[in-house]
C-alpha cells in the first residue's frame, strides 16, 4: 500500500519535471505583448492571434528581418510587463499619451482616433444626457478614454456622471446590455467594430480626440528596435500592405497618411527619429 | 448561431482546460513535496525550523493568490528568468504549500503517539518510524481535506491569465472578444467545464482514499 | 548477567518518581514488578529502554551500556509490549509483526513474513493474519504485539501491565502466552498485578513502593511471608491469589 502513495508521489513530481519544459521559449526572438482581447487590433480566433495591429506587426517583422512572438497579457499588466522587460514591445491599439511617455518609448503613429459615445440600440439618450446629469458612464480601466471622462467630466460636480471601470470593453458593453451602464465610450474603431458584429448599441456622437496610436519600447529603447519598428511602419505602409490589412479588419475605416500628429511632449519624436529621419 | 460558435470553439476552450490542468498539477505537486516537508519539520523539527515553517504558512496564506501571482511575475522575475507558467506554479505552489502543510501537519499530529513509540521501542530510528509508521497513518488521512485543497487550487489557477498564463478562462475571453459578446453562454460553458474537471478529481480521491482505507480505521461513511 | 539496571533516579517537574532503582536479571528468569499506582513502576520500565530516558543511573544489557548512539541497537535486544498494545493500525497482524524483522533487521519481505507468520502461530494467531488491529479483540491485539515483539528475537521482554486495559474475560489468553513464553525460558520483566501468573510462572517478585524497590524475592515467599507492612497492605487490597486467571 505505502507503494501505492509512492507512486502517486512520484507520478506527481514527474508531472513538475514535464511542465518545466513548456517555458523553453525561443530565446533569440523579441516578444511582443499585446490584449488579445482588443478586436480589431489584437485577438484570438481560432487559436490564432488576428488582428491590424497583429498582421501588420507581422509584416514589420519580415519587413526588418525580426524574429517575433505575441504574448498575451490582460490589459492593466502590458504597460508594467514592458516597463519591467518582461515583453520587448507593445503591439496593439495604443494610444500616445503623456503620461505613458514617461515610462516608454513610442514609434511614430500609426493610426488616430477619435472617441464615440455608444448607447443601447434602443435607448433615447443622446449625446449630451448620455454624459450628463446622473447617467452611468463605462470605459477600460486604464484606458484614454477613461482618463478623459475622469478629468473632463467626473472631476465636475455640475456634469454629474458615474465613472465604471471595466477590463475590457466587451464586458461594459455587455453591462449596458443589462442596463447597468447608460453609455459606453470608447474609441472609433472599437465602436465600429461592436457595430459591425451586431452588437445591440449605436453611436450617438463622437468626442473628437485626435488620439495618435503608435507601438511602444522600453524606455531608452535597451533593444534597439524602435529604429527597425519605425522604418517597417513607413515601409508597409508605403507598399499598400498597411492599407490592405487594415481594410481587411475594419472596412469602413478611412486610412489616414502615416506618421499621424505626433505629440511634442513624445521624447521620441525629437530629430533625428531612429529609422524614420535618421 | 452560439451553439455553433462553442462547438468549433471547443477545441481552444479544451486546450484552456488542459493548460489550467498541468498547471494545477504542477502546483499541486509542488505544494504536496514542500508542504509535506513543512509540515515535518514543523512537528518534528528544530524549534526554529518550526518557526520558519510557521512564518512561511502565515505570510502565504495571509496574501491573495492574485496578488502573489503579480508578485512572482514582476518580483522574482527580476533575479531568475521565469516563465509565465513557471512563475504562477511557484506562486499557486508556494501558497497551496502553506495550505498542505496546515493539513498533514493535522494529521501527522493526529496519529496517536504510541504508533511512534511502539516504533522507537523495537529500535526504529525517528526517520524510518515517521517514514514507514506515521507517514501511511498520516497520509490516508489527509485524503479527505486535500480533496478540498484540490477543488480550491483548481479554482486557484482561473487567475493565472493576470501573468499571462493562457488557461480556460482566458481562452474564453478569446472567444468572447472576438465575437464581441457571448459573455453569459461561454463562462457558462467554462463553469461547466470547471465543474465536471472538479467533480471527476473528487471522484478519484474519493475513490483512493476508499481503496487505502484501512477497515475499521477512522473511516469515512459506512463502517 | 543479561540486564543489569543501576541506581535509576527520575524527576517530574517537582515529583522524583524513582529514586535510585537497582535491579538484575539472569537469563531465563521472569521477574514481576508490584507496588502501588504511582510508585513508579511504568516509568522504571520505560526508563530500562529509554523510552522515557532516566536523569540518572545507567542501563546495561550484556554488559553493554545503553547510550544514545547504541540506543536503537539495544532496543532490538529489549522488546516492549505495551499496555494499550499500540499496534501499527494501518498494518495488517502479519505485517504487524513482521516490520521489525523487515525494516530493522534488514530480513526479505518473504524471510520476513514466514517469521511472522510463526511467531503468530506461537501465540495462536495464524488464523487471523490478515485482519487489521481494529477487527481484532482486545485479547487478540495484546497477542499480535507479544507476537511483534517475539519477531524481533529480543534478549528480553517488557510487559507493561499487559492485562490491564482488557476486559476480564480476555485476560486469560494473554496470560496463558505468557505462561508459555517464562515455561520456554524466554527472559521476562513484567509490570502487572497478576497474581496467578507471579505466583506459577515468575522467579521473582519486586516489590515497589514510592520510588523505592522496598523488598524482592520469590512468589511464595513474598506473597506468603511479606517482610514489610506496606507490602502486607497492598497484597491484601488486590486479594492475594483471588485475582488469579
Amino acid at each position: 500500500m505505502r507503494k501505492k502513495l509512492q507512486g502517486l508521489v512520484g507520478g506527481t513530481a514527474f508531472a513538475v519535471v514535464g511542465a518545466l519544459g513548456l517555458n523553453a521559449a525561443n530565446a533569440e526572438a523579441l516578444v511582443a505583448g499585446v490584449e488579445a482581447s482588443f478586436p480589431p487590433w489584437a485577438y484570438v480566433e481560432d487559436g490564432e492571434y488576428k488582428g491590424i495591429a497583429i498582421d501588420a506587426m507581422r509584416a514589420i517583422a519580415e519587413d526588418q528581418d525580426m524574429e517575433v512572438e505575441f504574448k498575451d497579457l490582460p490589459w492593466p499588466s502590458l504597460i508594467p510587463a514592458l516597463a519591467k522587460g518582461r515583453i520587448d514591445l507593445l503591439v496593439t491599439g495604443l494610444n500616445i499619451t503623456e503620461e505613458r511617455n514617461e515610462v516608454l518609448d513610442f514609434s511614430i503613429p500609426w493610426w488616430e482616433n477619435d472617441d464615440e459615445v455608444l448607447v443601447a440600440e434602443d435607448s433615447d439618450l443622446n449625446v449630451v444626457t448620455a454624459l450628463c446629469c446622473g447617467a452611468t458612464v463605462g470605459a477600460q480601466g486604464g484606458a484614454t478614454q477613461y482618463q478623459w471622462l475622469e478629468d473632463n467630466l467626473e472631476a465636475n460636480e455640475d456634469v454629474d456622471v458615474t465613472l465604471r471601470s471595466y477590463e475590457d470593453y466587451v464586458t461594459a458593453i455587455e453591462d449596458m446590455g443589462t442596463g447597468r451602464l447608460d453609455a459606453v465610450v470608447t474609441s472609433t474603431d472599437t465602436a465600429e467594430d461592436f457595430i459591425a458584429k451586431d452588437r445591440p448599441v449605436k453611436i450617438v456622437g463622437t468626442i473628437q480626440q485626435n488620439q495618435p496610436q503608435a507601438l511602444a519600447v522600453q524606455k531608452g529603447d535597451p533593444n534597439e528596435i524602435l529604429g527597425k519598428l519605425n522604418a517597417g511602419i513607413m515601409n508597409i505602409y508605403e507598399s499598400g500592405q498597411w492599407t490592405e490589412i487594415v481594410k481587411e479588419y475594419s472596412p469602413q475605416s478611412t486610412i489616414r497618411s502615416i506618421p499621424t500628429t505626433m505629440p511634442d511632449y513624445v521624447d521620441a519624436y525629437e530629430e533625428p527619429i531612429p529609422g524614420y529621419s535618421d | 448561431m452560439i451553439v455553433e460558435i462553442i462547438i468549433s470553439q471547443m477545441p481552444y476552450l479544451l486546450h484552456g482546460l488542459w493548460v489550467a490542468l498541468q498547471l494545477l498539477a504542477c502546483l499541486l505537486a509542488l505544494g504536496l513535496v514542500l508542504g509535506l516537508s513543512l509540515a515535518l519539520l514543523e512537528v518534528y523539527g528544530h524549534w526554529t525550523l518550526r518557526w520558519l515553517g510557521i512564518l512561511f504558512e502565515r505570510i502565504f496564506r495571509g496574501i491573495p493568490a492574485i496578488v502573489l501571482l503579480l508578485l512572482f511575475y514582476y518580483g522574482v522575475t527580476d533575479f531568475v528568468e521565469i516563465g509565465s507558467f513557471m512563475a504562477a506554479v511557484l506562486a499557486l505552489g508556494l501558497r497551496s504549500a502553506a495550505y498542505q502543510s496546515q493539513i498533514f501537519r493535522g494529521c501527522i499530529l493526529s496519529v496517536p503517539p504510541g504508533q511512534m513509540q511502539a516504533a522507537r521501542a523495537m529500535g526504529m530510528s525517528k526517520m524510518k518510524a515517521v517514514r514507514d509508521i506515521v507517514l501511511p497513518q498520516a497520509l490516508r488521512l489527509s485524503i479527505g481535506p486535500w480533496t478540498n485543497e484540490f477543488s480550491s487550487e483548481m479554482k486557484a489557477t482561473s487567475l493565472a491569465y493576470v501573468i499571462g498564463v493562457v488557461e480556460l478562462t482566458r481562452q474564453a475571453k478569446y472567444i468572447i472578444s472576438s465575437t464581441q459578446g457571448n459573455i453569459l453562454i461561454v463562462f457558462a460553458v467554462v463553469a461547466a467545464l470547471y465543474f465536471i474537471f472538479n467533480r471527476l478529481g473528487n471522484w478519484g480521491l474519493y475513490k483512493l482514499e476508499k481503496k487505502l482505507a484501512v477497515p475499521g480505521f477512522e473511516q469515512r461513511g459506512d463502517a | 548477567m543479561l540486564l543489569k539496571v543501576e541506581n535509576i533516579h527520575k524527576r517530574y517537574d517537582e515529583t522524583e518518581v524513582l529514586k535510585g532503582v537497582s535491579l538484575e536479571m539472569e537469563t531465563g528468569q521472569s521477574k514481576v514488578i508490584m507496588g502501588p499506582s504511582g510508585t513508579g513502576k511504568s516509568t522504571l520500565l520505560r526508563c530500562i529502554n529509554y523510552l522515557t530516558p532516566p536523569d540518572e543511573g545507567r542501563v546495561l544489557v550484556e554488559g553493554t551500556e545503553i547510550t544514545s548512539r547504541n540506543l536503537n541497537r539495544m532496543r532490538e535486544k529489549l522488546a516492549f509490549v505495551f499496555q494499550d498494545f499500540n499496534l501499527f493500525t494501518h498494518l495488517r497482524a502479519v505485517d504487524n509483526v513482521a516490520i521489525g524483522p523487515r525494516k530493522i533487521r534488514g530480513m526479505s519481505r518473504r524471510a520476513a513474513h514466514e517469521l511472522a507468520m510463526r511467531e503468530l502461530e506461537r501465540v495462536g494467531l495464524s488464523e487471523r493474519s490478515h485482519a487489521y488491529p481494529a477487527e481484532l479483540s482486545g485479547g487478540q491485539q495484546q497477542r499480535v504485539s507479544i507476537a511483534r515483539a517475539l519477531a524481533m528475537e529480543p534478549k528480553i521482554i517488557l510487559f507493561d501491565e499487559p492485562t490491564s486495559a482488557l476486559d476480564p474475560e480476555l485476560t486469560g489468553e494473554v496470560i496463558a502466552v505468557m505462561k508459555q513464553l517464562a515455561s520456554e525460558g524466554m527472559t521476562m520483566l513484567l509490570v502487572s498485578h497478576e497474581v496467578g501468573f507471579a505466583r506459577q510462572a515468575a522467579d521473582e517478585i519486586i516489590f515497589m513502593d514510592g520510588g523505592h524497590i522496598l523488598e524482592q524475592g520469590p512468589p511464595a515467599q513474598l506473597f506468603d511471608a511479606p517482610q514489610h507492612e506496606r507490602t502486607r497492605q497492598f497484597l491484601s487490597r488486590i486479594g492475594q491469589g483471588g485475582e488469579a486467571a
